[in-house]
């Protein structure tokens, strides 16, 4: 009977795993975890969500859920990795707004979307990415991040100013 | 509650809505490697530099069990026992004992998967294994608490006030009592007078003062506060 929970429950991960591991990969490009990392980081938060699984309730969406476990593991290689591996993060996410000119409209916005984020401080880069982009409500974030619903709309706000202005530097940079 | 974002902006959000897919063969070769590091095989990649909360435990165990093995071979061989030192069982690392309060909103942590285990550096032998230890745990604790401050600084440089008050934060909350707590009052103080918030900045020199008369981030904190 435990045995049938337990492989239960396995099926259950495997399926979610597969369904949304791309959305945990692109959540941690996202949160400003590089390309040659991604497979990495996605293990270390899949691990840690097969160790949660049991307490997922499944009447609630996954994604803000396994959200939440990606935040964590993109803020843990943060704090792996030295400020100038930071620096080199932007550079390249710089690099990458700036790059292919005959690109299309809508991989160029998203070029400028993904740099324009790795300017956001990681707290509120995940509040923003969360609401802006995975349309999940400051009621969900907060009960997610257990973080105050009011704590959201500060980083919400805060983090719609540096966007803003990011993207605006950005458009400024673009090669003409 | 929140105003609504420029068209503009939305418009370059609503691109990257759609999240990419991935090739199958990949997610086949990261789900192995989830289900091997769950089932407690070696291919999980090493995911941490510092020992974690049961690599900690694991070293601990095993020094104990060498201790312990150590400490009969010697009674049996008429060895001086009371110059070997009784096996401890080592404190747990920081990350164990005081989880990162920087992000309490997130989920916790599960115990690392044993493929981390698995890669825990062998135990030293006993008598000498516990003071590395203790010097790693603290190497690592001081490095996190730099890396912090690090970012701080660069960012008070660059006058990027919000960064700097929120490494400056992060610190606050990681290491209430850190090793570099003179430093990081010193730098608050700084990205305080950055974002205009004097009176806070006076409050904090004030305390600085008093707690630190003699700092050599004396001068730093006063060049900050002149008008």
């Amino acid at each position: 009977m435990a045995t049938e929970a337990i492989v239960g429950t396995d099926t259950r991960f495997e399926s979610v795993f597969r369904s949304e591991f791309p959305y945990v990969s692109q959540s941690l490009r996202r949160l400003g975890v590089r390309e040659g990392d991604i497979d990495d980081v996605a293990q270390e938060v899949f691990v840690s969500v097969h160790g949660k699984f049991g307490h997922y309730d499944a009447r609630r969406p996954v994604r803000p859920w396994l959200f939440a476990f990606a935040v964590r593991a993109a803020s843990n290689y943060r704090n792996r990795a030295s400020v100038r591996r930071e620096e080199s993060l932007k550079a390249g996410a710089h690099e990458m707004s700036s790059t292919g000119s005959d690109e299309s409209d809508k991989a160029h916005a998203r070029r400028v979307v993904m740099a324009a984020l790795q300017d956001i401080e990681l707290d509120r880069r995940a509040v923003f990415i969360a609401h802006e982009i995975d349309g999940v409500s400051p009621d969900e974030i907060a009960r997610q991040l257990s973080i105050a619903v009011g704590t959201v709309y500060t980083r919400l706000h805060r983090a719609r100013a540096e966007f803003t202005k990011a993207v605006e530097r950005i458009e400024q940079e673009k090669p003409s | 509650m929140t105003a609504p974002l420029d068209p503009r902006l939305v418009r370059l959000l609503d691109a990257e809505r759609e999240v990419p897919k991935e090739s199958p063969a990949r997610i086949e070769r990261v789900l192995d490697r989830v289900r091997s590091s769950v089932a407690g095989g070696t291919g999980g990649a090493p995911l941490s530099p510092g020992l974690s909360g049961r690599q900690a435990t694991a070293l601990a165990t095993v020094t104990f069990l060498l201790g312990g093995a150590l400490g009969l071979w010697f009674g049996r061989s008429g060895v001086d026992t009371e110059r070997v030192s009784s096996p401890v069982v080592l404190p747990a690392s920081p990350a164990t004992t005081a989880p990162p309060a920087a992000q309490p909103s997130l989920p916790v942590q599960p115990e690392p998967t044993s493929s981390v285990v698995a890669r825990a550096r062998p135990a030293p032998a006993t008598v000498a294994a516990r003071e590395p230890t203790e010097q790693l745990a603290a190497a690592t604790t001081l490095d996190r608490e730099r890396q912090l401050l690090d970012v701080a600084r660069a960012a008070v440089r660059e006058r990027n006030a919000n960064v700097a008050l929120d490494a400056v934060d992060r610190h606050a909350h990681e290491f209430p009592s850190g090793l570099l707590f003179e430093e990081r009052l010193s730098l608050e103080i700084q990205a305080l007078m950055l974002i205009g918030d004097r009176p806070t900045a006076e409050t904090r020199a004030a305390r600085f003062r008093e707690l630190f008369p003699r700092s050599i981030f004396l001068s730093t904190t006063a060049a900050a506060l002149t008008p």
